[in-house]
């Protein structure tokens, strides 16, 4: 099936091959954030997730012309290129680097608290998930990144990990299972923690 | 329902993500009868709303701006090498395009030219002295026979072709002709073809270009048509007859 290049898309990558920084910078601010934290889900690393977002669009700048509007959105495209950089650098790490926090508690501006108790709790239980979620492995990690924390569509998703809607749900469900797994723990512990209202 | 079917679709229902209506109400109902289903349903449920939270926690997550700096010093690069690589391409097509027309017009220049006589100002050794029909006298070794305008261009019958070059024609051709081959230029070959140039010599010249005269020492003028090669080397001659002295 043809699809058309969306007609804001279509213009801002024509400008940007004729080298038009404002086109450029249009496209960088409409995307980085998401590519940038998909970067983070899969890595747990701020500056990996800085590395991948700088190598997903200098591919763009380099090669504007790969992007072929008939296989997707530029969305789809630039999360396409994040994830294979992101299975580069996970593949690459994997056989000596533990994961660590640093990236996501070392560097993130302390937060004022209006309940300090309940954020902390908040903060503890994210933390947690968060790792269980860095805990999957790759192929399951990122469809979970993709469809549960950057709130994808299963089609879209496909699209950005090039394989079938069906398989995309399938990961996504054998991932919640594992995390279920992971989490129960914390879960039960929190039942047994929690008051009880008798 | 079956625990096996629910237990396929509780993942799409705790994300809120299943469209049928009554496939739903269904599972519900199901999860609300089968403590094990139940259980599975609130855990994925619980597990949806925590992933939620993490994703809107992180949702103003960014890049740092020192990335968007290094990519549009990357974009101004691009944009300056594209052009340095369109200019060298001009360049590159204006260079080509002047030697291709400096090449036409020096072609056009030489085919203007009138027949060539373009050999050096050497007629050799071998004519001592010409002398025009004007009367100017000139050394041998200086006399440019390219001065005298050639009467005739030709070819056979007073020449011959082996292969690509000139050869005088053997003593028949040059007897109709009345053409004496000079001693020196029998078997030299004409690369480049020959003119006929009418000069007037002394006798004493054409004595000592080997032909017999009867009296050398005489102050006429003797006028005859010689046979110059392109290389400037007087080949043949046909005396003309006495010009008065």
């Amino acid at each position: 099936m043809k699809r058309e290049l969306d007609p804001g898309d279509g213009d801002l990558l024509r400008g940007l091959r004729d080298g038009d920084e404002e086109c450029f910078l249009r496209i960088y601010r409409l995307h980085q954030g998401a590519v940038f934290r998909f970067a983070l889900h899969m890595m747990g690393n701020r500056s990996a997730a800085e590395d991948t977002t700088q190598e997903v669009f200098m591919e763009l700048i380099r090669n504007p012309a790969r992007y072929d509007p008939a296989r997707g959105s530029l969305r789809s495209f630039l999360f396409g290129v994040g994830r294979n950089c992101v299975m580069r650098m996970i593949e690459r790490e994997q056989r000596w680097s533990d994961l660590d926090d640093d990236g996501f508690n070392g560097s993130r501006e302390p937060r004022v608290a209006a309940d300090p108790a309940g954020d902390m709790e908040r903060s503890d239980r994210m933390e947690r998930v968060r790792k269980a979620v860095l805990t999957l492995p790759p192929v399951y990690r990122e469809a979970v990144a993709l469809c549960d924390l950057n709130e994808m569509s299963y089609a879209e998703a496909a699209e950005v990990l090039g394989c079938a809607v069906g398989t995309v749900r399938s990961r996504l469900h054998r991932a919640r299972s594992l995390l279920a797994e992971k989490l129960r723990p914390l879960r039960e512990c929190n039942s047994r923690s929690a008051p009880r209202e008798d | 329902m079956e625990c096996d079917f629910f237990s396929i679709l509780v993942c799409e229902l705790a994300r809120g993500q299943l469209a049928d209506a009554g496939l739903k109400r269904r599972a519900l109902e199901h999860a609300s009868q089968c403590s094990e289903c139940g259980r599975q349903l609130s855990e994925a449920q619980e597990l949806s709303a925590s992933l939620s939270e993490l994703g809107a926690a992180d949702s103003n997550e960014q890049a740092p701006a020192r990335v968007e700096a290094a990519l549009v010093g990357c974009v101004r690069e691009q944009r300056r090498a594209r052009r340095a690589q369109r200019r060298r391409v001009w360049l590159a097509a204006a260079a080509v395009v002047a030697i291709v027309a400096g090449g036409l017009a020096v072609r056009l220049f030489r085919q203007s030219l009138p027949v060539p006589h373009n050999s050096p100002a050497v007629a050799g050794p071998s004519i001592p002295a010409l002398t025009s029909r004007s009367g100017q006298v000139e050394e041998a070794q200086r006399a440019n026979l390219t001065v005298f305008q050639p009467r005739h261009r030709f070819a056979a019958p007073l020449f011959t072709k082996e292969g690509s070059k000139l050869r005088l024609a053997t003593a028949p051709a040059q007897q109709d002709s009345g053409f004496i081959l000079l001693p020196y230029g029998e078997d030299a070959p004409l690369p480049g073809g020959a003119q006929i140039v009418h000069v007037a010599v002394t006798p004493a010249a054409l004595a000592m270009m080997g032909v017999a005269v009867p009296d050398a020492a005489s102050e006429a003028y003797i006028e005859a048509d010689v046979v110059v090669g392109d290389d400037g080397m007087a080949r043949a001659i046909r005396l003309a007859g006495y010009s008065g002295q």
